[in-house]
């Protein structure tokens, strides 16, 4: 899903743009994803025109379930309960995951203690700690973005413990000299130094987690687009089905673009400026 | 600010430092090492490569606790130490001013800097990141840092290696200027004996490992009157007083 470029930036196969380049070198990229994608609906038309069937509608239908529902109210209010779970699983994921990766990573006799635990909650699959969560917690909310973050802190820490063996010595040194306090440490000594890890994590991490979100709802929720999507296959609703994922895909494309894309620009501005 | 209180020098005591090899024998890098620089003085740690003039340094720093000995450090000014390492050491996320800034204590985060960048020759890169400079830049952003804190005392680890000549020499020029305006214990590492007879009052002369104190050489004249007819005399002198010691 993601890998590390050689020059270190972390790029998501598919939507992956040019940091820095001209005009020419971004409409060219662009223009080829459009004429792509245009012609995947060309092909989807055609398909559905030749063999004509409830269970495969056509993209106009999809897209009118998509108008309707999004005048309704219906769809905007799903959307918004399972990006507020996304994002909730995510900020607890990050800041778990992180802070037990560092850990781990700094203090060798921990990680090694740690490590079968590390791999055993990596391989357990995600629809068992879900049903296990709402078992032993109940079928309440916290117990479903606990289920989706415990899914995603493994990766996190796994990730992070990465950083943090790479973290230079001769900073934390400097730090120690001149008396930086912990606040200071952190924001300008091992965040940044971590930060092409997060960003590795986060972007993985986005991905999974509203993946496992949908089965959550569909599991054990009784609002969001996982659990629309359950509603709409006992109905057998196909177009309503393709309109709730497009609609969920295309908002974390969006915040692909306009969030995580910026903020890393923002975080690796003093790498991009050559000597 | 001038360091205040009664003249308490840098007195240094280790009795015994030891290093494990990577296959457990212990190695003694340093052997009843002790000297004392006075307060306001400049004074170089001169010892052939390898002999533990870093490992000095990194137990006077606080980066290394596991010897055996005790040392003081001069007290006043901020009370803190400035450093310079043999890289520059800048965080390469941060510009070169905040760099500097980041190592002040709190309440002296927005203190005036111009007149020190102005003297290190700075004043027009303070807004750019540490790889947009030279090394000879970045090593003066060091200085500046280590300068900018007031410190009590100021240890400086070969901070002229591996720069041309020319370059060095500007910097020790640089060095001269800016610390005899804001006159500091100071202790510096070096192999380099013309760069000590240079910049120091007092040389301490470390032997071989295990490092200990082979003698001083103190140097009285001041340092502008260190022409290179005084400065090749000096030399003649020190190779008089330590034969075969660099």
């Amino acid at each position: 899903m993601t890998s590390p470029s050689q020059d270190g930036r972390i790029t998501t196969a598919g939507t992956a743009l040019p940091l820095r380049s001209g005009r020419r070198a971004i409409a060219v990229p662009a223009l080829t994803t459009a004429a792509s994608l245009l012609g995947l609906l060309l092909l989807w038309s055609f398909a559905a025109g030749a063999w004509p069937s409830r269970a495969f509608p056509p993209p106009d239908q999809v897209w009118r379930v998509l108008l309707n529902d999004t005048a309704t109210g219906e769809l905007p209010y799903h959307l918004g309960v399972t990006l507020g779970r996304v994002a909730a699983a995510f900020i607890v994921a990050m800041v778990v995951g992180s802070v037990i990766g560092v850990l781990l990573g700094i203090h060798r006799r921990a990680d090694q203690f740690f490590n079968p635990w590390v791999v055993l909650f990596l391989n357990i699959p995600a629809l068992v700690i879900i049903v296990l969560a709402y078992v032993w917690f109940g079928l309440n909310e916290a117990a479903a973005i606990g289920a989706v973050a415990v899914n995603k802190i493994p990766n996190v820490v796994v990730t992070m413990r990465e950083g943090a063996r790479a973290l230079d010595p001769r900073y934390a040194e400097m730090a120690a000299v001149y008396r930086f306090g912990p606040l200071d440490r952190l924001r300008h000594i091992l965040l940044p130094q971590l930060q092409p890890y997060l960003a590795a994590a986060s972007r993985s991490g986005i991905a999974l987690i509203w993946k496992i979100v949908l089965v959550v709802e569909l599991l054990g929720r009784s609002n969001g687009v996982g659990f629309q999507i359950y509603l709409h296959f006992q109905l057998f609703d196909v177009a309503a089905i393709l309109a709730y994922t497009l609609a969920f895909v295309a908002v974390m494309l969006l915040i692909e673009l306009l969030l995580v894309q910026p903020v890393e620009r923002h975080a690796t501005r003093w790498r991009r400026r050559p000597a | 600010m001038q360091p205040v209180g009664v003249a308490a020098p840098l007195r240094v005591d280790i009795a015994e430092k030891t290093f494990r090899s990577a296959e457990g024998v212990p190695v003694t890098a340093l052997h009843d090492l002790s000297f004392e620089v006075r307060q306001g003085e400049f004074a170089s740690l001169l010892g052939p490569s390898g002999c533990g003039k870093t490992t000095t340094l990194r137990i006077l720093l606080g980066l290394d606790t596991e010897f055996s000995g005790s040392f003081q450090l001069p007290q006043g000014g901020s009370n803190r130490i400035g450093a310079v390492f043999q890289e520059p050491t800048l965080l390469p996320w941060r510009t070169v001013e905040q760099n500097v800034r980041l190592a002040l204590p709190k309440a002296m985060r927005n203190a005036d800097l111009d007149r020190l960048f102005d003297s290190l020759g700075l004043a027009g890169m303070r807004s750019l990141f540490p790889s947009e400079l030279s090394l000879g830049l970045a090593r003066r952003a060091a200085l500046a840092r280590a300068f900018a804190t007031e410190p009590a005392v100021l240890f400086l680890d070969e901070p002229f290696v591996s720069l041309d000549e020319p370059t060095a020499e500007r910097l020790r020029h640089l060095l001269l200027s800016v610390w005899s305006a804001r006159p500091t214990t100071a202790l510096m590492v070096t192999h380099n004996l013309r760069e000590a007879l240079m910049l120091s009052d007092r040389i301490v002369v470390l032997s071989p490992r295990p490092a200990h104190v082979t003698g001083y050489f103190d140097v009285r004249l001041p340092r502008h009157n260190r022409s290179p007819q005084v400065m090749s005399d000096l030399l003649r002198s020190f190779h008089q007083k330590f034969p075969g010691a660099v």
